[in-house]
């Protein structure tokens, strides 16, 4: 098709022509043709109403419109990639969190211990037993006093448990609000891990084109899923490490320069964020400059003169 | 939560997060964001330009998903869905603020030529890739001034009047490319597997 030669262009009012097309009925063929513009939002104002109603009062041109609203939707992906902000979404976590919680349910109402009685009705031709006459009040005053202080008993049992389940109740639902909080800090912290984790990576890939030296730390028993690298830039090293937990206050982690021969030498201790990630730089003294291993370990606050073998938490 | 939590809602479709996000599930929600989020920022900043407010409507659109994901529809794909939740606040947005900076008629000219935009170096899914490739190659078929109509139409949210008046051309002629460059696109995208 020649879609420049269209029957409207050779009219000089071919824009009011087109327009007006909206002002008398819309055949089927009409809206057809009109759809791949109306899906992309471009019709005037009163043919995208005047489409639109006509759409919702014929269902089998639904199809017809998802097909194109998808063919539409592609168009997205032909946008100019961008970098991503990190921001947004933590921001957003921490807004959808904050809906979540205040989304939380109203403590339970105390359900009615007894269900409340229901009258009986008599079925059409059932034919009810006439009433009783009223019995004679009981003269018997033992028997009235037992069975009030019966009475009295039980209503404060009942009483008791009423108040025992209204416990029980705002219970379940103060444990309910804080496992849902729980459940909404665990999953930002789990953000806040990656974002870090991925923070770490691009560092260490950084590092690693400078430096001279690498090596990488395995966790030991002690800390079997800990992670750390050590680079080495002429005079100086950084340590990086993850998935190191953080230790009581009166214990600090040390780290060692392991010579090929000779004891170990400390060079600085090392601090470990609650997100189990930590750095340090270090001086590598003159005695080390040749060291095979890297070591940290757990000591005392203060830190030890040799490590404590049995509390080595990575080595490589 | 364990890391294998994630993993196993990372296979789920869009429409399985959808219905999770429905029983408020973070992790569903956070999955559906970390899949799509970077399509709809690509999008928004397109049509805004400007990057505060793309990164606003970035959190808008996804917070209407948080709210409203019960009136997904289910009649098509749910990127489809994010994808005309993020253009409409976007042309919303253009129609309050009405002070963006148009195209110029250079711009036209190169976007006229210029097959496509160029997307090396970006990190993306390779499903994310292979679509921008799908939707690359069949815009290459189309004509370029069929696609103008269409980008300007889709980005800049203009009608089809004011693209006439845009670009100096008869309306009629506008509504001819944008109805034959849409089902052009169609076909050429179907022949390739999308849309879906």
């Amino acid at each position: 098709m020649q879609e420049n030669q269209t029957p409207y262009d050779n009219d000089p009012n071919h824009a009011d022509q087109n327009h007006n097309r909206s002002s008398h009925p819309l055949n089927y063929e009409d809206v057809v043709e009109l759809l791949p513009i109306f899906v992309l939002g471009a019709l005037e104002p009163d043919e995208m109403l005047a489409v639109d109603s006509y759409i919702n009062h014929h269902q089998g041109l639904a199809e017809r419109l998802a097909q194109l609203e998808a063919t539409t939707a592609q168009l997205a992906y032909i946008a100019p990639p961008l970098p991503l902000p990190g921001h947004v979404k933590t921001q957003l976590m921490q807004r959808v969190q904050a809906d979540l919680i205040a989304q939380q349910p109203a403590p339970l109402s105390i359900p009615a211990i007894f269900p409340p009685r229901r009258r009986i009705v008599p079925s059409p031709g059932v034919v009810m037993p006439p009433a009783a006459p009223p019995r004679k009040p009981p003269t018997n005053w033992f028997s009235l006093v037992t069975r009030t202080l019966i009475g009295v008993g039980v209503a404060a049992a009942m009483l008791l448990l009423v108040i025992r389940i209204g416990q029980l109740s705002i219970t379940t639902y103060r444990l309910n609000a804080e496992l849902a909080e729980l459940k909404a800090q665990n999953s930002q912290l789990h953000t806040v891990n990656q974002s870090l984790e991925q923070q770490l990576q691009d560092q260490n890939n950084q590092m690693a084109v400078f430096a001279d030296k690498e090596i990488a730390l395995k966790g030991t028993d002690v800390a079997p899923v800990a992670l750390g690298q050590f680079y080495v830039v002429n005079h100086k090293g950084v340590l990086t490490v993850q998935d190191l937990p953080p230790l009581p206050k009166n214990q600090t982690y040390q780290v060692w320069l392991i010579p090929a021969e000779g004891p170990p030498l400390s060079v600085g201790f090392l601090e470990v964020t609650a997100a189990k990630m930590g750095s340090l730089m270090v001086t590598i003294p003159d005695a080390a400059s040749n060291f095979a291993n890297v070591g940290l370990s757990i000591e005392p606050i203060g830190g030890s003169l040799s490590p404590t073998m049995s509390n080595i938490v990575l080595l490589g | 939560m364990q890391p294998s939590s994630i993993d196993k809602y990372r296979t789920y479709s869009d429409e399985m997060l959808l219905r999770l996000i429905n029983q408020r599930d973070l992790l569903a929600y956070e999955t559906l964001y970390d899949r799509h989020a970077q399509t709809v920022h690509n999008l928004l900043k397109r049509i805004v330009y400007d990057t505060a407010t793309a990164e606003e409507l970035l959190q808008e659109t996804f917070w209407q998903v948080w709210q409203k994901a019960e009136q997904y529809a289910e009649k098509g794909a749910v990127a489809a869905w994010l994808n005309r939740i993020a253009r409409n606040k976007a042309l919303d947005q253009l129609r309050h603020d009405k002070a963006r900076p148009r195209m110029t008629d250079d711009d036209i000219g190169a976007l006229e030529q210029s097959p496509t935009y160029s997307y090396e170096g970006a990190e993306k899914t390779v499903e994310q890739r292979l679509q921008q490739q799908q939707v690359n190659q069949a815009l290459e078929n189309i004509p370029g001034e069929q696609r103008l109509c269409l980008e300007l139409a889709y980005f800049e949210g203009m009608s089809q009047s004011q693209i006439a008046e845009y670009t100096s051309t008869p309306l009629g002629t506008i509504k001819t490319r944008m109805r034959i460059g849409m089902e052009k696109l169609e076909r050429l995208l179907r022949a390739s597997g999308y849309p879906e």
